[in-house]
């Protein structure tokens, strides 16, 4: 038994603070009643990690890998808990991004401070979640993916021709870096082309944003969103506001994903609408979250790591492991076939192989949420059904 | 005044009308059924009824207000429980969150009665807390689905179909927790295909005809009637 199922107000006093406070501790405790021992020395080997690991590359890796979980995790918000297919996701990362390239920048020649966009621009990305969420929440399911996804498409291509103001094609380049402020007698730091402090912002925003997420979930906000995933109509008969339930998931879905842009438009120092496409961007995230077990935390974080590890390590690397496998070898009738060439050619088949096996492996994602489990387990095998009763 | 009014409400389905003038009444403690064969109306009233789906001309008042434009989610908070057709549980979700779900919009700290209460009248649920929903069997399901809507303290409880695809032995269970639930105070409105066992449990019934009233009065009075016993009681 988990703290969710727990009262949504045990508390005798009505106030909100009281609530809230009362949510936001029943989600901690529910977080600490398994050991936490496991948590804290993962923490402090990834806190450690560039003091055991001096390779900057390895450093600037995982910094990439954390951005990749931060979308993913805001991502699952609106996908893994309310249930609302979003293929436009894309667009809130790239609002982001541009918010910091356009004012911290020689752009307009306007230059915000990095600390105060990373969180303003969590609120603008907000912003244009409700801008969208509210003509478009009416629409459900299949509906709902087909116009996010046309807004995916929109939100880089506006960018990309009003060049006026976000340099077209070309982007926007030399983008301020971050720096932390000379203050009582700190000497002041430069960011520079050093990714380490990059890794510690990214890891310190995930420690946050993942804290954030479990007590969500169990709050009354929580327990919302999944209803409306379960069924809308006895949702709104419950009495819940569906309208405001489900813009509330798309706004802090979107906040996530645009403290992303911001933090990826300041580590690069460059921005470019290419980056933001439906194939850069959107699918692979929502494959993350799918794969890895949608509306469970930790399999969303491993399913963003394997994608990850998969689209920008295995996949460029095959070619040359498969060159030196073909001269190591050196089998008669593969001489002067190009191994290489054609692995780098039909990478994204090898992609979609490779995604096709897990999912047939594992159709619930690798680390599901008892609900899927049993979603899929459902209508096949009745008795291991009444197995679950206590696991969920 | 009457708990519930409803006055001359037209609903429509796009371009078909689903309903036409309808005036029902309940009166506080009461419990009224709703008869009529498949497609006549009844769960668009409930759904008129309990802001689902608006009328387009007409009011409903609870206790004189007018609730007829009224969005779901709030006429839940004015006191109307609606255990929706089909009963549309959260599978997904355990027996407890639904119930929790349930009192949702209760800002009082008193669920925990209520919910002792729900346990009660159904020990099943009880023993069932932490399973979800979804594998529970049809009986415990609408079961939960009644659950889920006394956890708003409702005044008045709207049931549609309780007793669709149950075995016969939880039909009985099942009607007579509603007796029980409305010997505590709750008034219900029972929309039932069971013409028969609706007749036998309510004190007074409306008989729905393609989006009419066709007929209304005491549940004995329409046990007696004849055109009532040829068309829905098979007698």
């Amino acid at each position: 038994m988990t703290a969710r199922s727990q009262k949504p107000a045990p508390s005798s006093s009505p106030s909100v603070a009281a609530r809230i406070r009362g949510t936001w501790s029943a989600g901690t405790r529910a977080f600490a009643r398994g050991s936490r021992v496991p948590y804290i020395v993962l923490l402090l080997l990834l806190v450690a990690f560039p003091f055991i690991d001096g390779n900057q590359s390895h450093i600037g890796i995982a910094q990439d890998a954390g951005r990749w979980i931060l979308l993913a995790l805001g991502l699952n918000i609106v996908v893994g808990y309310a249930g609302l297919l979003d293929l436009g996701y894309a667009a809130f990362f790239a609002i982001g991004a541009y918010s910091y390239a356009m004012l911290a920048s020689g752009q307009f020649n306007v230059h915000v401070p990095f600390w105060f966009l990373l969180l303003a621009s969590a609120f603008i990305a907000a912003l244009f979640g409700v801008i969208l969420g509210a003509p478009t929440l009416r629409l459900r399911g299949d509906y709902l993916a087909i116009v996010t996804l046309g807004f995916g498409e929109i939100v880089p291509r506006v960018f990309r021709n009003s060049s006026k103001f976000t340099g077209g094609v070309n982007g926007i380049v030399g983008v301020d870096q971050p720096f932390i402020p000379k203050v009582f007698g700190f000497p002041g730091y430069h960011f520079l082309f050093n990714p380490v402090p990059y890794y510690y912002v990214i890891l310190a925003v995930l420690v946050i944003s993942i804290l954030l997420i479990i007590n969500l979930r169990n709050s009354r906000l929580g327990r919302a969103w999944m209803a409306i995933r379960e069924d809308e109509v006895a949702a709104a008969s419950t009495g819940i506001n569906t309208v405001t339930t489900k813009l509330l998931a798309f706004a802090l879905g979107a906040s996530f994903s645009g403290f992303a842009g911001t933090y990826y438009s300041a580590y690069l120092f460059v921005v470019t609408p290419e980056a933001f496409s439906f194939q850069a961007v959107s699918i692979v995230v929502l494959i993350m979250i799918v794969l890895g077990g949608m509306g469970n935390i930790t399999g969303v974080i491993v399913g963003a790591l394997i994608i990850y590890a998969l689209q920008s390590y295995v996949l460029v690397q095959l070619p040359g492991w498969l060159n030196s496998l073909q001269s190591s070898i050196n089998l008669p009738f593969l001489q002067g076939v190009d191994l290489g060439s054609y692995a780098q050619d039909s990478k994204y088949l090898i992609f979609g192989i490779i995604l096709v096996g897990i999912m047939l492996l594992r159709p619930q994602g690798l680390i599901p949420s008892a609900q899927r489990k049993v979603e899929l387990e459902l209508g096949t095998q009745d008795e291991a059904v009444a197995d679950l009763r206590g696991s969920a | 005044m009457a708990l519930l009014e409803v006055d001359g409400i037209d609903v429509f389905y796009g371009r078909v009308q689903a309903l036409r003038k309808v005036n029902l009444t309940v009166d506080e403690g009461e419990i009224v059924s709703l008869i009529g064969s498949n497609g006549a109306g009844k769960t668009t009233t409930l759904r008129a009824i309990s802001g689902l789906t608006p009328p387009s001309s007409g009011q409903i008042r609870l206790r004189g207000q007018d609730i007829s434009r009224t969005p779901a989610e709030v006429i839940v908070g004015k006191g109307v429980g609606h255990a929706p057709e089909g009963r549309r549980i959260f599978a997904r979700m355990t027996v407890r969150e639904n119930l929790d779900l349930g009192a949702y919009i209760r800002r009082d700290g008193q669920t925990r009665a209520d919910l002792e209460r729900v346990f009660t009248l159904f020990p099943r649920l009880k023993e069932r807390h932490g399973q979800l929903a979804g594998t529970l069997s049809g009986g415990e399901q609408q079961m939960l689905a009644i659950g889920r809507a006394l956890m708003s303290k409702p005044q008045i409880l709207l049931l549609d179909e309780p007793s669709l695809g149950l075995a016969p032995i939880l039909v009985d269970t099942i009607f007579q927790v509603i007796q029980d639930i409305n010997k505590s105070g709750t008034t219900v409105l029972l929309i039932e295909q069971n013409a028969l066992k609706a007749l036998a449990v309510a004190g007074r019934a409306y008989v729905l005809e393609t989006g009419r009233i066709v007929k209304e009065g005491s549940a004995k009075a329409l046990r007696e009637s004849p055109d009532v016993q040829k068309a829905y009681l098979g007698i």
